[in-house]
């Protein structure tokens, strides 16, 4: 037991302050490595990165199995960023998807357990949270016959669909797998089985009469009110106003997606990587660095009055057409009064004023005098001038 | 020394009262047992998890009523928990609890370096510390896969002229092959130092 001492016992001390910044693996960290990490600088890790990079560069088109590089430089990812691939640091998500791209295309990989294992635990890092878009994966996969031999494949496929409670299409995916002979089979079948079971369960729990009651509950409802609320009242509104003759048909999505239609279409499908699928998500902001100063960041003053120029236009549906802008001139000790005129138009700036010709020569770009200080501008809200026409 | 004998029977019933719930939280922890078997006690002024499987509970206090007659003795030097993989029968992983005997009989020496008397709350503190540590050590650990396949076996490491009860059989160690080894802190009470190190497979 004592010898144990000298080989080199972690002391878990050395671990502890860090626990939080450790993401645990399945397969369990070394305790060595790990105080080695946790002690490593940033530059020593770029120099390893650096590294792999340069192999992959220079040797990628001469091996035999790329893959093999490509795993090794991601499980030192893993052990270099215990923080996990989600981490920024780790650049984890780009390395894997160049590994995914690069061996797509390489037949020899289609049905490799190792390319297969790659593509599961790329889904659960980066997809865990949306069930739409790890099927999508799985699709694109089954597709493009990536692991179409294997059982693994239909097995995570299967278990993915029944997480979201299809079961009928599990079942289906799964006795696909069993027709195309994938190996192991009998752990397939078994699976298969099991499935089944599941999907009598779910299905008998049900009882047929009832089944439309339980199909409308489970309907994505607006604002609260039932799609078949909504349905009626709209009905009901179309019935009370009788000057609408033809009620205005609603219509329904009835068709659901069916993966077993859909799955065996496009099968030449490109595969988006995760950064361009969330492009839209994403807001182009540049980095900011610590420590440097941004500099004063523009203020928007409330003051002065809002002048057409500088305003930024709202455009609504009705094209071209802007309400009616009212001037509401304020006299103290009387009632406010409300001009049907855009008087800011004549006053675009203190002691100027256009007439309404002048107005339409600008607004036609023709107007060129050069601009006479009027007199008596302060007098005549409205007053005519000379206007030069080409 | 009648005041010596009661500390020691305090210092013993401690150590006794950290196995049951050490083991209790690695059970819980490492997924031997499903967690709905576990229920939330206050405990150390954490919330700590014990079983209430009253077969494991009984398997447990069994264990532990032989180890505390050990302890009181001064016969009993490391308590092993083992976890086994019921399929192949090898250990996956060995907790390892050490105590040391600040009085040990037969040896005067030990007796010089014998610490003051340590506060009931420090101790306190130092188990706290040591089962935060357990708890902690889920980061590094590999995940148990294939949940209820795995039991869990205790050793005593016991002197040669103990009394060894019919139900206790002799083992061998029970070491895990290619093991990293993780020594967790230690805490002590006014006769008795507890150690704790993990050797798991990676």
């Amino acid at each position: 037991m004592d010898n144990m001492v000298e080989k080199g016992v972690v002391d878990f001390s050395d671990i502890e302050v860090e626990k939080e910044n450790v993401l645990p693996l399945r397969k369990g960290r070394s305790a060595k490595r790990l105080v080695n990490v946790l002690k490593q600088r940033d530059s020593e890790l770029e120099v390893t990165r650096a590294s792999f990079e340069r192999r992959l560069e220079t040797e990628l088109s001469t091996l035999d199995d790329p893959l093999c590089l490509f795993l090794e430089y991601m499980d030192w990812l893993h052990i270099a960023y215990p923080q996990g691939g989600n981490s920024k640091g780790s650049n984890m998500l780009h390395v894997m998807e160049r590994c995914l791209m690069h061996c797509k295309a390489l037949e020899c990989y289609t049905n490799d357990p190792r390319y297969l294992t790659l593509w599961l635990n790329y889904i659960e890092l980066f997809y865990r949270d949306s069930y739409y878009e790890s099927k999508d994966i799985f699709v694109f996969l089954y597709r493009n016959k990536i692991g179409g031999q294997l059982s693994m494949f239909y097995e995570e496929f299967s278990n993915l669909l029944c997480e979201m409670n299809r079961y009928n299409e599990a079942c289906y995916i799964l006795n696909d797998g069993i027709q195309r002979g994938a190996a192991p089979t009998d752990r397939l079948r078994s699976k298969f089985n099991e499935t089944k079971l599941q999907l009598d369960e779910s299905t008998i729990s049900l009882p047929n009469n009832h089944l439309n009651i339980f199909e409308d509950s489970g309907q994505p409802t607006i604002l609260n009110r039932n799609r078949n609320d909504i349905l009626n009242a709209s009905n009901m509104k179309i019935r009370h106003s009788q000057s609408t003759t033809v009620e205005t048909p609603i219509y329904k999505d009835n068709q659901e997606f069916t993966l077993t239609n859909s799955i065996h279409l496009d099968a030449q499908a490109n595969f988006e990587l995760k950064a361009s699928r969330n492009k839209e998500n994403k807001r182009s902001v540049g980095v900011l660095k610590p420590e440097s100063n941004v500099g004063t960041i523009p203020q928007f003053d409330d003051e002065g009055p809002v002048t057409t120029s500088k305003t930024k236009f709202i455009f609504n549906d009705d094209l071209g057409r802007n309400g009616p802008i009212y001037y509401i001139n304020t006299i103290v000790g009387q009632k406010s009064e409300k001009i049907d005129c855009n008087i800011k138009l004549l006053h675009a700036k203190t002691n100027e004023e256009y007439s309404v010709e002048q107005l339409l020569a600008l607004s036609r770009n023709v107007y060129k005098k050069s601009l006479k200080r009027s007199n008596e501008s302060d007098l005549a809200p409205i007053k005519r001038s000379r206007i030069n026409h080409i | 020394m009648p005041i010596d004998s009661i500390s020691l029977k305090g210092s013993t019933r401690t150590i006794t009262e950290f196995f049951e719930y050490s083991i209790n939280s690695i059970l819980y922890q490492r997924g031997i047992y499903p967690p709905e078997d576990f229920s939330r006690v206050k405990k150390y002024d954490l919330t700590l998890l014990k079983t209430h499987d009253d077969e494991l509970k009984d398997y447990i206090r069994r264990i532990l009523i032989q180890v505390h007659k050990w302890l009181l003795g001064g016969k009993c030097n490391k308590l092993v928990l083992c976890i086994i993989n019921k399929d192949e029968g090898d250990t996956v992983e060995r907790w390892s609890f050490d105590v040391t005997h600040y009085k040990s009989e037969n040896s005067s020496e030990q007796s010089n370096e014998e610490p003051e008397s340590i506060d009931s709350e420090v101790t306190k503190n130092q188990i706290r510390a040591l089962i935060r540590q357990i708890t902690a050590s889920m980061t590094f650990l590999p995940e148990l896969a294939n949940e209820g396949n795995y039991t869990f076996n205790v050793l005593a490491y016991t002197d040669a002229y103990a009394k060894v009860p019919l139900d206790w059989a002799d083992s061998d160690s029970k070491e895990v092959e290619n093991a990293e080894v993780v020594q967790f802190k230690s805490f002590s009470t006014n006769d008795h130092k507890v150690g704790l190190q993990v050797s798991y497979r990676f």
